[in-house]
């Protein structure tokens, strides 16, 4: 065989090593997702998440804080809430993404997917795609009772899948932020309470409970600028929802689609990065 | 495991019980603070701290000088006597504990017990490391 | 003489702060034999197998396992070992079985071949009965063979094996860790 015959094969080989290589990488992300959805269902407390915890949330505010809210030009505070409370189900839930990697490093098994041939950053991603199955599942229990108390969408069926993939990505997003607190975390009750510090103020100082119309003005800046906000909004939009617009509003205000993609996007931008250093970190000495 | 190595696979089994290593290792490498200090067979090993020892209970106290002088054909060096109890090193020949019994009895010293033991690797441990093993410790 | 060693440390050193962990080790182990590292706790055994298993670069020396420098080539050297370790688990929340067949699938096998293997390896070991439960309700014993099947899972040729015999000293239940969150 010629040099240049030699050098083709090479090539052609190290090509095919590549797709494998990238085959091997997606299956190695596959068999953790599915791990990670074995344990949804397995732990009460994860599967309650996605279930009890959105029935309990939609009913609860459209019942509690429904009967004694009006809206400007007397919208349906269902209507209204529907959107919010998909949000707000989505970014509490995506707390588990930290939570899920503090516990599996506290407990050795990432010492066991060390000593394997396998994709190191498959722990990693695998979580972050189970997690966004299990918010899709939360997502349709929100829809389903949201449908069953009165919620209606102005939109078509096209417009609302749209807003519940804005919701998605934006969950999908918040995931890998609450990676890097998890890899963060000594201990996976710290990765816990980090969340529940930055995690419970985002979801609440935002639009998707109440509008900020009557917010003082300092806290509506920070609920108009809160990537929470323009996601809610975004998905009342596509839902063709009420969506109560503030006079003089702050351009995410006016802008929620550009905003939400702008947070989702950046946010994967950097968490994802981070996360992946940050996991390296705590997997190498 | 043998099972494993009759099929070519090689094994680094990492234990603090000298019971594991000697039951299933071909061969000991003894490691203290962060070097290994010896390497052998765990036969070799045992045999390295020196060879069997005898251990003999005495019926009653008897006077230091007796034991000993009754004692000296058979063993290597002085034997620790205390509290009845004798332990010598010995070369393990032939017949050793009926010699051991017959010149204590001319002596007139009474015997319990008498035992000729080889070493374990509890003795190469300890004398290697200073250390018993960590087995008391652990358990 | 040609050396058949399939595992060899030349001088490993670490150290963690003022901690040497390991001051020149060097041993080798010949091809299809069992050789113990034997030492009180705190000798560095730990420490050695984390190297020789590619968890742990060690500051100097250098080591091979099936031919591989573990720095160098650390993705070639986890596909030729098998490991066992108190600090290495499995995962409590799922079966035995799905243990077994996820490390099989991790290691390179289909998921056919995965799963085929686990059941093998769950009848070799005694646990065929317990593999459709989830690790963590197992005994101690059930663990100990649980992590030597998963060792063996890729039919390695080389395996490390930490107290295979011995209960481990690993607090029951918290390192199997059942995974919780709210």
């Amino acid at each position: 065989m010629s040099t240049v015959e030699f050098a083709r094969a090479t090539t052609v080989q190290e090509r095919l090593g590549a797709v494998s290589s990238l085959a091997a990488r997606a299956k190695d992300v596959m068999v953790m997702t599915r791990r990670n959805l074995i344990h949804v269902l397995r732990e009460p407390m994860q599967l309650s998440d996605v279930t009890v915890q959105p029935v309990l949330f939609t009913v609860l505010f459209v019942y509690v804080f429904g009967s004694g809210m009006s809206l400007p030009g007397g919208a349906s505070y269902t209507d209204f809430v529907l959107a919010g409370l998909l949000t707000m189900n989505l970014v509490t839930s995506s707390m588990g993404t930290g939570v899920g990697l503090a516990t599996d490093l506290a407990n050795g098994i990432v010492e066991r997917f060390r000593t394997l041939p396998m994709w190191r950053a498959s722990a990693l991603v695998g979580r972050t795609i189970s997690d966004l199955l299990s918010a899709a599942v939360c997502s349709a229990v929100v829809a389903a009772v949201g449908l069953a108390v009165g919620w209606r969408p102005g939109h078509n069926v096209w417009s609302v899948l749209g807003g519940f993939g804005v919701a998605l990505l934006f969950s999908y997003a918040l995931s890998w932020a609450t990676a890097c607190f998890g890899l963060l975390a000594k201990e996976p009750e710290a990765a816990m309470s980090v969340g529940f510090v930055v995690i419970f103020p985002l979801a609440f100082v935002s639009n998707a409970l109440v509008p900020t119309l009557h917010m003082p003005s300092w806290l509506r800046v920070i609920a108009d600028w809160n990537p929470v906000s323009s996601v809610t909004a975004t998905v009342r939009d596509l839902f063709g929802n009420p969506n109560p617009m503030p006079p003089n509003a702050s351009w995410p205000v006016e802008h929620p689609l550009a905003a939400a993609l702008i947070w989702s996007v950046g946010l994967i931008a950097v968490a994802a990065p981070l996360a992946a250093f940050l996991f390296r970190r705590r997997t190498t000495d | 495991m043998e099972d494993l190595t009759n099929r070519g696979v090689t094994v680094l089994l990492t234990t603090q019980y000298l019971d594991e290593a000697d039951r299933l290792a071909s061969r000991v490498v003894v490691v203290d603070h962060g070097r290994a200090i010896a390497e052998g067979t765990p036969a070799e090993l045992k045999r390295s701290v020196g060879g069997a020892r005898l251990h003999v209970t005495l019926s009653a106290e008897a006077s230091h000088e007796t034991v000993v002088s009754a004692l000296a054909p058979y063993v290597a060096g002085t034997p620790l006597v205390s509290d009845g109890h004798v332990s010598a090193a010995v070369n393990g020949e032939k017949g050793l504990a009926t010699l051991v019994v017959r010149a204590l009895d001319s002596a007139g010293i009474l015997v319990d017990d008498v035992e000729v033991r080889q070493p374990s690797l509890d003795d190469v441990f300890f004398a290697l490391t200073g250390q018993a093993a960590a087995e008391e410790v652990a358990a | 003489m040609a050396t058949h060693a399939v595992i060899e440390a030349e001088g490993l050193a670490k150290h963690y702060g003022n901690v040497h962990a390991l001051a020149g080790l060097d041993f080798s182990v010949e091809r299809g034999t069992v050789l113990s590292l034997l030492g009180p706790n705190g000798a560095g055994k730990t420490t050695a197998v984390r190297v020789l298993t590619t968890r742990t670069v060690p500051d100097a020396g250098r080591a091979r396992v099936a031919g591989y420098d573990v720095a160098a080539h650390p993705a070639q050297v986890r596909r030729r070992i098998g490991v066992t370790a108190q600090d290495v688990t499995m995962d409590g929340l799922l079966t035995g079985r799905q243990n077994l067949q996820m490390v099989g699938e991790l290691s390179g096998l289909s998921r056919r071949a995965a799963k085929r293997r686990a059941d093998e390896l769950l009848e070799a070991f005694g646990l065929a009965d317990a593999g459709g439960r989830v690790a963590k309700g197992y005994s101690g014993g059930m663990r100990r063979r649980l992590d030597l099947a998963a060792s063996l899972v890729a039919d390695p040729p080389c395996c490390s094996l930490t107290s295979p015999l011995r209960g481990s000293t690993r607090p029951a239940g918290r390192r199997y860790g059942a995974s919780w969150r709210t």
